[in-house]
């Protein structure tokens, strides 16, 4: 489904990616794991088409992407939740998921953002409660839950996360990642997770990526990595679960 | 309190334009954050070419009326393509606002260029004796103007608020990014806010024309009236912009009359800096509003 080879991304003359290589399978969820400032969030972000890059292709459904604008990656079934979120807060709740859906909303599809509208709420009743309030008004998580259903909304194939779990208290963590898995179940969409807390996305994803500076330096199905013991001493280490009590 | 009725009216008239012209400058704003300081030149462009249309080519009032707002889109669209689209993705405010004021001095030389400068009128759209209300007078060009601003501020509220598109043009100011990733083209939405905003200034100048004549150069001080209308009652609300225009036409005009008639554009610049020292967020929005819009 998506495929990236040897991706090379520069900002201005600082090396970030390095000949990244890797892929997602229809319906997986793959992580990747990294320290802060391995370009886990450039790597999304040149999927995207937010960042370019210097060299290498990104094949998205068999069609190499590389020169396409970020909106005709998303008409394509990209869709990516950006660390920080990105939500209009001056509009409401439901303006910000209708939205969403811009991509393919028209005259002719408004019986089915409306459908998909109701189904949406159906899953997140907190947003359904808010709908006519002003976004910015939501707490952290509720704009996190947010900003996941926006995505939503594009009836994504692939869905890039960016650590989903910053700046929300750790029981609506847990809470966001079973929403992810049930969707991952629903929809059968892909999706690509950038993450700090490292066991959680260990526990919700078939297969993981390791990145350090830039670099692929890991890769193997999620179960035998939680067993690999450079892992856990680099990744889940005591410290690091005392730091995330979860 | 009759001569009151009359400054109180003549400043309704006023008024009412500079709210037609504010509106514009909030749709640029409402998409971009930016202002388009070239709003003023055209307001005179849409007065103009009216007349060529209407008076020179003595082609039918309608038909001179939506050629008028053609020209006006079409040199609204060949500004954003040719000056704002090359440098939006440098993100700087300040110099894409310096490039509308560019623009307006390209703008009006060009006006003068081809219609030179003498004042040009035609005649308004309801003819006939002036009505008398209370001892003071109107034109009945007024209630036209009311009733186009009343269409416009149907239409705008309609737009920003009930269509996708004029709600993915608001997502546009808040966060570039953020529509990006929900698949707007923003450069498109760039482009719609000024062809619309370039209309609308045009539509004011079709307005006001038959009322005060129209000449190259009084676009400048037509787009500071604006700008203080859209300070007033708050720079990206459509009820302020109206509401703006009106107290600025109104406090002109009593000024103008009771005071000094020298002293009418002073007004509008002291009310401007007053405004920003003390309430920047306008007499309508409320600051917090304000700074949810901006981050």
């Amino acid at each position: 489904m998506l495929i990236l080879r040897g991706l090379d991304v520069y900002y201005g003359s600082l090396h970030i990616l390095k000949k990244v290589t890797l892929h997602v399978n229809e319906g997986e969820i793959v992580a990747i794991l990294g320290a802060n400032g391995a370009g886990k969030s450039t790597l999304l972000k040149s999927i995207i088409g937010l960042v370019k890059m210097a060299s290498g292709s990104i094949l998205f459904q068999g069609r190499e992407i590389n020169s396409l604008p970020v909106e005709k990656r998303v008409r394509l079934g990209l869709s990516l939740v950006p660390e920080g979120k990105g939500i209009f807060k001056p509009l409401t709740v439901e303006d910000n998921l209708l939205l969403g859906a811009y991509s393919w909303y028209n005259f002719n599809h408004k019986g089915e953002v409306k459908a998909l509208l109701e189904e949406i709420y159906g899953l997140f009743p907190v947003l359904a409660e808010k709908r006519h309030q002003l976004a910015g008004i939501l707490s952290g998580g509720q704009q996190q839950i947010l900003a996941i259903a926006r995505a939503l909304m594009a009836k994504p194939k692939l869905l890039l996360l960016d650590e989903p779990s910053m700046g929300i208290a750790p029981n609506l963590v847990l809470e966001i990642f079973q929403h992810i898995k049930k969707l991952r179940e629903l929809y059968n969409m892909s999706v690509l997770l950038v993450e700090q807390n490292a066991k959680l996305s260990l526990k919700i994803s078939d297969r993981v990526y390791v990145l350090e500076t830039g670099k692929i330096i890991f890769e193997g199905d999620s179960k035998s990595a939680m067993e690999n013991p450079e892992i856990q001493r680099a990744y889940l280490g005591r410290d690091l679960d005392r730091e995330v009590p979860l | 309190m009759e001569i009151f009725l009359q400054f109180f009216l003549s400043g309704v008239t006023v008024g009412a334009i500079y709210a037609l012209i504010a509106l514009g400058f909030n749709i640029v704003y409402n998409t971009t954050s930016i202002l388009n300081l070239a709003q003023g030149e055209f307001v005179v462009l849409g007065g103009l070419f009216m007349w060529l249309f209407f008076q020179k080519m003595e082609l039918p009032y309608y038909i001179s009326f939506f050629l008028t707002l053609l020209t006006a889109g079409i040199f609204a669209f060949l500004m954003e393509r040719l000056t704002i689209k090359p440098l939006l993705k440098t993100g700087d405010p300040l110099l894409l606002i310096l490039i509308t004021i560019a623009f307006s001095i390209l703008l009006k030389g060009l006006l003068m260029f081809i219609f030179g400068k003498d004042p040009y009128g035609y005649p308004p759209l309801l003819e006939g004796m002036p009505i008398l209300l209370g001892g003071a007078v109107i034109q009945k060009q007024v209630l036209v103007i009311l009733a186009f601003i009343l269409l416009t501020m149907i239409f705008l509220y309609f737009f920003f608020n009930k269509t996708i598109l004029g709600k993915a043009m608001k997502a546009c100011a808040f966060d570039q990014v953020a529509a990006q990733l929900m698949g707007i083209n923003i450069s498109r939405m760039v482009m719609l806010s000024f062809v619309l905003s370039g209309i609308f200034a045009a539509l004011a100048g079709i307005l006001i024309t038959p009322i005060t004549f129209m000449e190259y150069d009084r676009g400048a001080i037509l787009t500071i009236k604006a700008f203080t209308a859209s300070i007033l009652g708050g720079l990206g609300s459509i009820w302020g912009a109206i509401a703006g225009g009106f107290i600025l036409g109104i406090a002109e005009n009593l000024v103008a009359g009771y005071i000094h008639s020298g002293l009418k554009d002073a007004i509008s610049l002291v009310l401007l800096l007053i405004m920003l020292l003390l309430k920047p967020a306008g007499l309508f929005q409320k600051e917090e509003e304000v700074r949810l819009k901006k981050l």
